[in-house]
């Protein structure tokens, strides 16, 4: 029996097929590896604890997103409090240019990697969904828990920024 | 009138709607640089999708699937308490029919509760029914099943009960398989009035199995998972499970 309840339930599995998208969007949200790595951790136990709340029928990616997106937002809250990252609202840049150059030498991240990665965080995440991930507005929308026109909006300010920079065009 | 950023970029997306696009398209025959600049929006797509392409190819770490894997049995109260999930009749299911109904048969999850309550409690011979709190029943066939059968019995039967045992608060608990409509698997502990059903779900492939089946060795995992749960010691064997009953489930 105690094989029989060790097997994976369909929902499991899918969380496992998961796995691999679940860690590229946690590097876009954390924008370091071992980061990203706590950060899918935490979003799959919290969607294994409420799996109860998904609904069959509608996309799971996006709903492990918008739980993942939430552990997010408590860790960086956590950590302000803590005093850990940004404390001073006016180190907040200099500390996440610190992470992003660890980020470069761990990774050796692309110039396209490091570019999302100075965007702020209000653009990065909607150009991570649509453009990484190949969700529609609508789907954003719904894992970011704002409206269409928001993320509409902040998806082309940022990839107007990431367009000017490439030499890609633009306005 | 120009067009502007955003319905480039919406264009490019593909989110735009037939009169978005042909506004865009006029626009794209007067001024040639529109053109340009989708291509930009899609070329940018390209790059960045390379760019992050890598982690996919990557091995997950291993402390990652274990945390996808880990047995649910731990937190099982949070999972499987019925009540919560319990249909609500005045509200229109708005999301229409799962798909694990449609015959696409997802073989095993917790939350198809919900889709059981709703099912199974609309026909005549339901095995449930809700009570005034919420609480979930066996009735008909399934409490005379959980009643008077032994596990041993269950062949060939519309229900079949598999594993008996007590539960942490001393109750006894006992699985079981309904093997009418769309199938159902799940657990009942006995209270003083009656079988409370603990969770329960659909379970296609037990309705497409017909005629002979030995009980235990074909509940879901899930099922066993939320025995594992709730079990104290092991489960009663064929002596203590006709004691059992012969007392009425009464602890």
């Amino acid at each position: 029996m105690r094989a029989e309840a060790k097997a994976l339930d369909e929902f499991q599995t899918e969380i496992v097929v998961l796995l691999p998208r679940l860690r590229r969007m946690a590097r876009v949200l954390a924008r370091n590896p071992a980061d990203a790595d706590d950060l899918v951790q935490v979003a799959v136990e919290r969607a294994l604890e409420r799996r109860s709340q998904w609904a069959p029928g509608t996309r799971l990616d996006g709903w492990v997103f918008r739980i993942m997106k939430n552990a997010w937002i408590d860790e960086t809250r956590s950590r302000t409090r803590k005093g850990r990252v940004f404390a001073p609202e006016a180190e907040g840049d200099r500390v996440a240019d610190d992470r992003i150059a660890s980020m470069e030498t761990r990774l050796e991240a692309s110039a396209m990697e490091r570019a999302l990665a100075a965007l702020p965080e209000e653009q990065r995440l909607p150009i991570a969904l649509v453009l990484i991930e190949g969700l529609s507005y609508k789907e954003a929308a719904e894992v970011l828990e704002i409206p269409m026109g928001t993320v509409t909006s902040r998806l082309v300010r940022g990839r107007m920024a990431l367009m000017a920079q490439f030499g890609e065009g633009g306005a | 009138m120009a067009v502007t950023d955003e319905m480039i970029m919406a264009y490019a997306d593909g989110e735009l709607d037939a009169a978005g696009r042909a506004e865009v398209e006029a626009a794209m025959a007067e001024d040639v640089g529109i053109a340009g600049r989708i291509e930009a929006h899609l070329k940018l797509r390209n790059t960045l999708a390379g760019a992050f392409g890598g982690v996919l190819a990557e091995p997950v770490p291993e402390r990652l699937v274990a945390a996808a894997k880990r047995s649910l049995g731990a937190k099982l109260d949070n999972v499987v308490e019925l009540a919560k999930f319990r249909p609500k009749p005045d509200k229109p299911s708005g999301r229409g029919v799962p798909r694990w109904m449609q015959g696409g048969a997802i073989a095993a999850t917790l939350v198809v509760g919900v889709m059981v309550g709703r099912v199974w409690l609309t026909a005549p011979t339901a095995p449930m029914a809700v009570g005034p709190a919420g609480q979930m029943a066996a009735q008909g066939a399934l409490a005379t099943a959980l009643n008077d059968q032994l596990a041993s019995s269950g062949a060939g039967k519309a229900v079949a009960v598999g594993v008996s045992f007590r539960s942490a608060a001393g109750q006894y608990c006992r699985t079981f398989q309904v093997s009418q409509g769309q199938g159902l698997a799940g657990l009942a502990c006995r209270e003083p009035r009656g079988w409370a059903i603990r969770m329960a779900m659909a379970s296609p492939a037990q309705a497409a199995t017909t005629g002979y089946r030995t009980a235990a060795s074909e509940t879901p995992a899930p099922v066993l998972d939320a025995v594992q749960g709730l079990i104290s010691g092991e489960p009663l064997d064929a002596k203590a499970e006709a004691a059992a009953k012969a007392a009425g489930w009464r602890p």
